[in-house]
């Protein structure tokens, strides 16, 4: 059996809040295979996004295990954290986050002129325009997001998390400011890119529709993080 | 390689399309940056055209003259043996044409004149005809070329005559400029050159300290200055020559121009540093504007260092986009300022660029939009990317603590920055005492209003919660998270500081001009009034109605001999009095303190005391040569020692317009000895050439000296360099503007964001504006009172120690200057409130 991609083992997380302390997370443990396709589900405030942040390296486990693709990340400062990220994870936010001033294809070649600033340029350029070709954006290569549309600007963040072939996406939400249409399509795409890269996925969201099309649904409630039983379709 | 171009495209990509937001940054740098170009740049010209034209200035290679008297033939045939010679003639006199007179400034010369440089004269064919020509006697008539201002005053055009003496000339040329006019300096008189046998002719010419005569040499090849000096020493040891050589004769204009030039590179930087607390704001609302790209970059895996060189890659683009436009400004600037000096300080100045100067200007700017820009990027370099999964209305990140301001990574580039900003400046201003001195008072401003900012936020947080709920969060809106007071603070203070200190340098500058010209120098002063002469003076004064104000001063002329027992030839005499000692020294006595002196040391003596002599100093001579009250001097009057004992020291200054000596004898003995006087004479406005007529009419023997019309043109010399300073002051002042309204754009959007959202909840737009008004005028309060002490104390030193002139506050200007500046900036700031109020919610949240 493969290493899991992501593993927590006993992962607690507390923060500071005036003079409280508030455990978001408690005794986490969770594996997510390579190319394994996992939805937590849960209500505001249940801690779910709190998850996502602590295995992508922006908040750090007060307590317990974190590994994520074979890497400890505990016990690394920022500028590691930043490294580990442009190696092994690609993460697709709500709020899409492109940069407002570069085009589509800019925001994607951006990824690759981090994580790979020593390859050639012309390069990085086909990479990138091929990603936007695969999300079916190649004839608005040229588009600041301003003049995209909510889907086309997610399908740019979409592009732009799994150009570097990442071992794990983690996806925050990603549908959450679509409409039901566009979000359906832009997670299909989703999951048949991260099939076909091999790519694990780690989807937050509250829809149960979305939840059931993964491999597997976990439920996060007030900090703990148990599986869901799968129902069959009907 | 890759990764280099590859950080660097990336970073100037991210920058398209976002260059308005710059303005204010690329302003200061501009206008800072310019400033110091322009000042550096005619600093330099004017150094270079003292260095290149020196000898010129000198008229030879060596410049020899004696006190008192012509050379003997002797003299002359040994001083020819040394070079070529010409022999120049200086002296005043009055020029009579009919029922019009003119006092001169009289300048006789050889054949040989000038031996270096050429004369100009107008109109043309005067200029081609030779100089000896010129001023050769025709027909019994003596040729002379005169200022066109003596055209004027005698009523005459060129070609008329005129009297000098007892000789008869006419004005056959117009003079231009003279080659050795800058090393003259400052004359009474209108300038008029003739021939020696002119002069003689005339039979003005009397020995005494009126007349110099000067002896100019172009050294053979093989004869140094040094050499030459000492050959004529050696050959006259007795005579007691004095030489002085190109360097000597350009000193005092050397340093005159370095003081100027200091000063006006201490308002280009502090211009440019007030400046960089604009290039600061800019940046922060920059930052702050791309917190979501910055957390984003980080998010997919940029390094600190990475998000650091993004950003500055870009403000370093940026800021030498804004340093070229201030290069440009200060070459043009340059090149227009030249000529304009040129006439002015009769020195030959072509529009030229002097790149070291501009690139000195460039350094300064680099580095200070570095050293300014460098705390907000390390801020954005600080970001956390966690924020972007925090909703779109979490509390904004505020600066750097001092902890983190602290760490080696943060304080050592910012040493570094600083560092070179002093070394250039040291460097500039050749001063390095004063640029410490600049210094200290720079960081001195910045941490009191920083500190400032901290101790009122600190004071609010701790006053309990007020009754009225707009005061309430009026002052809540100050100390709260994110709050851009300390921005605020510093930039109005700052700013503020910066254009009272201008404001009150220029008045104090004027202060001086104006008091030196109007109201308390005489119109005239008399020199050599013989006993014999003076009832008949006294009742013409008495008699003529346009004569306000008559006085006279007994003038006795003594040599020092000794300084508490010592004769004066063993002692080593300091360069700034070493001229009392040099053959005699004019003196007075007096039963009273003269008027606009002031008693340093000791004690005035009574009225009517009538002891052993005592005297009275001036305090300037009481340090260099070591005096105190009680010592001993001996001074000889008419081959007489007399032993007087110092009683007292006095202050006093010789732009106050009164006549005053540096040395005043007690009453009794001195009384006796045979004097002749001084008078200074004061006239009814307007009536000054009238009433000069008139005496010279009456007492043609004697000098009346138009003194007030001679500080009258010496202020117009000067009114030219306060203006040079109003414009120089006046581009720091645009700078300092532009910086307050950059402080008022700070938190703008939070401004305005809050208004929407204060007008959702129910606030009437009175609410809202009454809120701005208490929370933005208790800041402006508060940083008017710091800047008024900051900007009164660069003031005072400035004009006290780099001018060196006295320092008076003005109240009325500060309030003025303070209350102007502080009601302007919060009217800009209400306007911003206001757009803010007028948007419709619904827009405004959409666009959120």
């Amino acid at each position: 059996m493969d290493a899991p991609v992501a593993l927590a083992r006993k992962m607690n997380l507390s923060l500071a809040s005036g003079k409280s302390t508030l455990h978001i997370l408690k005794d986490i443990d969770l594996a997510i295979a390579p190319g394994e396709v996992v939805a937590v589900v849960g209500p505001s405030g249940s801690g779910k996004t709190s998850l996502l942040m602590v295995l992508a390296g922006l908040e750090k486990a007060s307590s317990g295990v974190v590994e994520v693709a074979g890497q400890a990340i505990g016990g690394l400062n920022e500028d590691a954290l930043a490294r580990f990220r442009r190696r092994s994870l690609g993460i697709l936010f709500q709020n899409f986050h492109l940069v407002p001033s570069m085009t589509a294809l800019e925001n994607v070649c951006l990824t690759l002129e981090i994580a790979q600033s020593g390859r050639p340029y012309g390069e990085i350029v086909a990479a990138a325009t091929a990603a936007l070709t695969e999300v079916g954006l190649g004839d608005r290569l040229h588009h600041r997001p301003s003049a995209l549309s909510g889907g086309e600007q997610q399908r740019v963040g979409l592009a732009r998390a799994i150009v570097g072939n990442p071992a794990l996406l983690l996806a925050d939400e990603p549908t959450g400011n679509l409409d039901q249409e566009t979000g359906a399509k832009v997670i299909e795409l989703m999951f048949d890119l991260a099939r076909r890269k091999n790519t694990a996925v780690m989807l937050i969201t509250h829809d149960p529709a979305l939840a059931a099309k993964a491999d597997r649904q976990l439920v996060m409630n007030a900090g703990h993080l148990a599986p869901r039983a799968l129902v069959s379709a009907a | 390689m890759n990764t280099v171009w590859s950080w660097l495209r990336v970073a100037l990509i991210d920058l398209r399309g976002g260059l308005g937001r710059f303005g204010v940054l690329l302003a200061c740098l501009a206008l800072g940056v310019g400033t110091i170009a322009a000042v550096g740049s005619v600093g330099d010209a004017l150094q270079a055209a003292i260095e290149r034209d020196a000898r010129v200035v000198l008229g030879g290679d060596l410049e020899a003259r004696l006190p008192m008297r012509a050379a003997a033939q002797s003299e002359v045939e040994f001083l020819r043996t040394l070079g070529t010679l010409s022999a120049v003639t200086e002296t005043n006199s009055r020029a009579i044409a009919g029922d019009q007179t003119a006092f001169l400034s009289l300048i006789a010369v050889d054949e040989a004149y000038p031996l270096v440089g050429q004369v100009l004269v107008t109109p043309p064919e005067a200029q081609t005809t030779p100089l000896p020509q010129l001023l050769a006697a025709q027909d019994g008539v003596y040729g002379a070329v005169v200022e066109s201002r003596l055209l004027d005053r005698l009523g005459l055009k060129l070609g008329e005559t005129f009297f000098i003496g007892d000789a008869e000339f006419a004005a056959r040329a117009v003079l231009d400029a003279l080659p050795d006019a800058a090393a003259r300096g400052f004359q009474l008189g209108l300038t008029v050159m003739v021939s020696q046998e002119g002069i003689t002719a005339a039979g003005v010419v009397q020995p005494g300290a009126l007349t110099r005569f000067r002896y100019k040499l172009l050294l053979d090849e093989g004869t140094d200055f040094a050499g030459a000096t000492s050959a004529i020493a050696e050959r006259f040891p007795d005579a007691g020559w004095r030489t002085r050589s190109p360097a000597d004769a350009t000193e005092n204009l050397s340093e005159f121009f370095d003081l100027f030039s200091r000063f006006l590179t201490l308002v280009g930087l502090s211009s440019l540093l007030v400046g960089g607390v604009g290039v600061s704001n800019a940046v922060s609302a920059y930052v702050t504007e791309r917190q979501r790209s910055i957390a984003t970059m980080r998010a997919i895996g940029a390094t600190g260092a990475r998000i650091m060189t993004h950003f500055m890659v870009q403000i370093l683009v940026l800021s030498a986009l804004g340093v070229g436009l201030g290069l440009v400004l200060g070459a043009v600037s340059t090149l227009l300022a030249l000529p304009l000096l040129s006439g002015l300080l009769s020195l030959s100045l072509t529009p030229s660029l002097h790149l070291p100067a501009l690139a000195i200007a460039a350094g300064f700017g680099i580095l200070i939009a570095f050293a300014f820009a460098f705390l907000p990027l390390r801020r954005a370099e600080g970001l956390k990317p966690a924020s972007l999964f925090r909703a779109a209305s979490s509390a904004v990140e505020g600066g750097l603590g001092w902890r983190q301001i602290l760490r080696p990574g943060t304080l050592v580039p910012l040493l570094l920055a600083a560092l070179g900003i002093g070394g250039l400046a040291m460097l500039v201003t050749d001063a390095p005492r004063l640029v410490l001195w600049y210094a200290g008072g720079a960081v001195a401003a910045f941490l009191v209003m920083r500190g400032a900012a901290f101790v009122l936020q600190w004071l609010l947080r701790a006053i309990p919660p007020l009754p009225n709920a707009n005061l309430r969060n009026a002052l809540k809106a100050i100390h709260r998270p994110g709050s851009p007071a300390p921005v605020v603070m510093l930039s109005l203070g700052l700013g503020l500081s910066l254009l009272l200190m201008i404001a009150l340098i220029d008045a104090n500058l004027r202060r001086q001009l104006d008091s030196a010209i109007a109201t308390e120098a005489p119109a005239f002063v008399v020199m050599d009034v013989l006993s014999v002469e003076l009832p008949e003076l006294e009742q013409f004064a008495a008699a003529e109605p346009r004569i306000t104000d008559f006085s006279t001063t007994p003038i006795l002329r003594g040599t020092i001999e000794a300084l508490k027992g010592t004769p004066v030839d063993e002692l080593t005499l300091p360069q700034s009095v070493a001229w009392m000692f040099n053959g005699d020294t004019n003196l007075t006595w007096s039963a009273e303190l003269p008027a606009g002196s002031a008693i340093t040391q000791g004690q005035w003596w009574p009225s009517d005391y009538d002891g052993e002599p005592l005297v009275s100093l001036s305090a300037e001579m009481a340090e260099p040569l070591g005096l105190s009250v009680g010592d001993s001097i001996e001074i000889a009057l008419f081959g007489r020692p007399i032993t007087a004992t110092i009683a007292s020291f006095r202050d006093f200054s010789w732009r106050e317009g009164n006549m005053n000596f540096m040395i005043v004898f007690s009453p009794g003995l001195i009384e006796s000895a045979p004097a002749n006087y001084l008078a200074t004479i004061n006239v009814t406005p307007g009536t000054a050439q009238d009433v000069e007529r008139g005496l010279a009419r009456q007492f043609p023997e004697l000098n009346f000296i138009p003194v007030g019309e001679a500080i009258e043109r010496a202020g117009g010399i000067i009114q030219s360099l306060a203006n040079a300073v109003a414009l120089v002051g006046g581009l720091a002042v645009i700078s300092g503007v532009f910086v307050l309204a950059g402080a008022m754009t700070a938190g703008r959007k939070q401004r305005e964001a809050d208004a929407v959202v204060m007008k959702v909840l129910g606030a009437t737009p009175g609410d809202v504006v009454r809120a701005y008004l208490v929370e933005y005028g208790l800041l402006g309060l508060v940083s008017a009172l710091l800047a008024t002490a900051l900007g009164t104390g660069a003031a005072w030193g400035i004009v006290t120690y780099v001018l060196e002139l006295r320092f008076t506050p003005d109240l009325g200007l500060i309030a003025g200057v303070l209350v102007g500046a502080t009601a302007l900036t919060i009217l800009t700031g209400m306007l911003t409130t206001w757009s803010a109020l007028r948007t419709r919610p619904a827009r405004f949240l959409r666009s959120v």
